[in-house]
């Protein structure tokens, strides 16, 4: 496990910060992919937290590891007490929601509520290693107060070639982000088949959000006929991807198989008292190595409703949305 | 009813979307999907680009490649044009471009990367490519580009598809390649200008009949030097040797209009008009060098 000091908390809206964090030493280094998530723990009173799961928000050209938190729970309470100088362990790096520059040419990102994070990585990523790809970004908010990374990812708007967003704020005319598409309604089949022009094939689509806004998106994309392997999710409840990796080693796997056998051969008072320490035992080592993750970084932003449908009119118009009218002219092309 | 804009920079030029809606919320996801399918057609056509399907069928020169199915519709369509205009357009004409200097996007047309860079390839007659129904074969030392199509190609694939969404009214600028269709918010048939060779004022209008139309100008007035302009004569594989400035054909298909321009261009001001009429394009205006003067030959529904 590495440990990071706690550089620089930012505000980046709707009550989520931004904590830039850097390696105490050399060692505590480790190279990572833009879309991949670490887990982090800290220390409350001389005694360790258990750890929770959270997309890198940083691109791997990045100095510095950013991690973005909005406080849901105790553990993010907590850390939304963390100052700068302070010290993090951090483990990692985990998780395949990663850009392929070779396959993933044309990509379609959805994302919900905090699961913006990643995609600010891949976003960042993009523009760092001028990555041609054809984005666009459909992002679905609470309403227009939770837009996170607002005037970031205005900025990479307009720093991306082939980079669109279109910001899905749920409520009806109430959102003001100048300069950006806003449909007050939820994400709906109707209009993803309109945004990709019934073309479904040959795009990648990332999904990352809530369970119900994820499960709901990839009914509508594996409806239109989209491949499996097309659609790239990243749930923020991790653990069965964590239980996978490197935790799970030969020496872990005995144990618990040892103990098990032990439970089954014992019989009687004696066994079920040792089955109850047994249990304990593993309880408390699986805490510190297998956080918790559904209580992590989830977002508050409801289940996306994919048959909800508005035609309310809209907002605000498109950064290139022109001030004034030009005539059709005819030039040498 | 609402008439909408945008503007962008794409396909290196200015791009213009004008859609006349009833309904503007509509119109974002519109926008949008038009930007996304110009974006996904620069990214895999781009002779500019490193990484592009066309870079990298030029790559596999001599092997054959497998390739999407847009790769196949367009250099069908290529095909089809090549045989219509007798050679006169030329996909292969690449390597040629490049050794004109034309190996980079305009406004840097010599800012072209190595991995781009064709120009010890040769012009071959485009009748040598063959194309199955996943893959083509470029001769060994031969270079595809459709620059010369492309603009047009994707402006009927993107009418096609506006049509599709129930939109009727509007105009599309890809580069100055324009394609309009239906009225304008006032009821009326759009006016296309016919830009001069100030680059700056109208010569000419067209008047739109509320169905589809296509127009396109081809010129050398981008030129940056006496002789040293885009336009490859196939013939002699040198930029064309001309007194055309620019020809603006309309017509109903804007990748016929786009390929017919650089012909007429080709073949000069002599020849143009009867090699217009017969591939049954009855309305154009070419503006040619007289002496020092400026001449017009237009027939049709320009004004």
């Amino acid at each position: 496990m590495s440990q990071f000091e706690v550089e620089h908390v930012q505000d980046v809206g709707d009550g989520a910060r931004l904590l830039s964090l850097r390696p105490l030493t050399a060692d505590d280094c480790f190279t990572y992919k833009a879309g991949q998530y670490v887990t982090v723990g800290f220390e409350r009173f001389g005694r360790r937290s258990p750890v929770r799961c959270f997309s890198i928000v940083s691109s791997p050209s990045q100095p510095e590891l950013q991690i973005a938190v909005r406080v849901e729970g105790k553990f993010t309470r907590a850390l939304d007490e963390i100052q700068s100088g302070e010290i993090m362990y951090v483990q990692g790096p985990f998780g395949d929601f990663t850009l392929d520059p070779l396959y993933d040419r044309n990509v379609v990102f959805m994302a919900a509520g905090i699961g913006i994070t990643p995609f600010i990585s891949l976003l960042r990523q993009v523009r760092d290693q001028k990555l041609p790809c054809t984005i666009t970004l459909l992002y679905r908010t609470g309403r227009s107060g939770d837009v996170l990374f607002k005037d970031e990812l205005l900025q990479l708007q307009s720093q991306i070639p082939n980079f669109h967003i279109v910001f899905f704020t749920g409520e009806r005319g109430k959102a003001q982000i100048p300069g950006a598409v806003i449909l007050p309604e939820s994400i709906t089949e109707r209009r993803l088949q309109q945004i990709t022009a019934g073309q479904f094939g040959g795009v990648s689509y990332f999904i990352c959000g809530p369970s119900g806004f994820m499960n709901s998106m990839e009914k509508i994309l594996l409806r239109n006929g989209v491949r499996n392997d097309r659609i790239i999710t990243e749930s923020f409840n991790q653990s069965s991807k964590l239980s996978l990796g490197s935790h799970w080693s030969a020496q872990r796997l005995t144990y618990v198989f040892a103990t098990l056998l032990l439970v089954v051969g014992v019989g009687g008072i004696m066994a079920l008292d040792l089955d109850r320490t047994i249990s304990k035992q593993v309880s408390a080592q699986t805490m510190n190595t297998m956080p918790n993750a559904t209580a992590n970084n989830s977002s508050s932003v409801t289940t996306d409703d994919s048959t909800t449908s508005t035609t309310p009119t809209p907002t605000t118009t498109t950064q290139t949305q022109q001030t004034y009218y030009q005539q059709p002219m005819s030039s040498v092309s | 009813m609402k008439r909408l804009q945008q503007q962008r920079q794409a396909l290196g030029s200015d791009c213009l979307l004008t859609l006349v809606v009833d309904d503007a919320f509509n119109a974002e996801p519109m926008f949008i999907s038009l930007w996304q399918q110009i974006g996904r057609f620069e990214a895999t056509f781009s002779r500019f680009q490193p990484d592009s399907e066309l870079t990298y069928v030029n790559e596999q020169a001599g092997q054959q490649t497998p390739v999407s199915s847009e790769f196949i519709a367009l250099v069908t369509v290529a095909k089809d044009l090549a045989e219509r205009t007798g050679g006169l357009y030329n996909p292969f004409v690449l390597p040629s471009l490049q050794r004109a200097g034309y190996k980079g996007s305009w406004p840097d047309p010599q800012a072209g990367l190595v991995q781009t860079d064709f120009t010890d390839r040769r012009l071959v007659p485009f009748s040598e490519l063959r194309v199955g129904s996943t893959w083509v074969q470029l001769p060994t030392s031969a270079a595809i580009d459709f620059g010369g199509i492309g603009k047009g190609y994707l402006l009927d694939q993107l009418t096609d598809w506006l049509h599709a969404q129930g939109v009727d009214n509007y105009w599309l600028s890809l580069g100055g390649d324009i394609l309009c269709s239906g009225n304008d918010v006032t009821g009326e048939p759009w006016t296309i200008g016919i830009q001069g060779v100030d680059q700056q004022h109208a010569v000419g209008t067209v008047q739109g009949k509320g169905g589809r139309l296509a127009i396109a100008t081809s010129g050398v007035t981008k030129r940056r030097g006496p002789s040293w302009h885009h336009i490859i004569d196939p013939r002699t594989g040198r930029p064309a040797d001309t007194d055309v400035l620019t020809a603006t054909i309309a017509t109903t298909a804007a990748v016929e209009a786009d390929v017919f321009a650089k012909c007429a261009v080709i073949v000069g001001s002599s020849a143009a008009v009867e090699w217009l009429k017969s591939h049954t394009i009855d309305t154009y205006l070419v503006q040619y060098k007289k002496g020092t003067d400026v001449q017009i030959l237009t027939e049709g529904n320009i004004t």
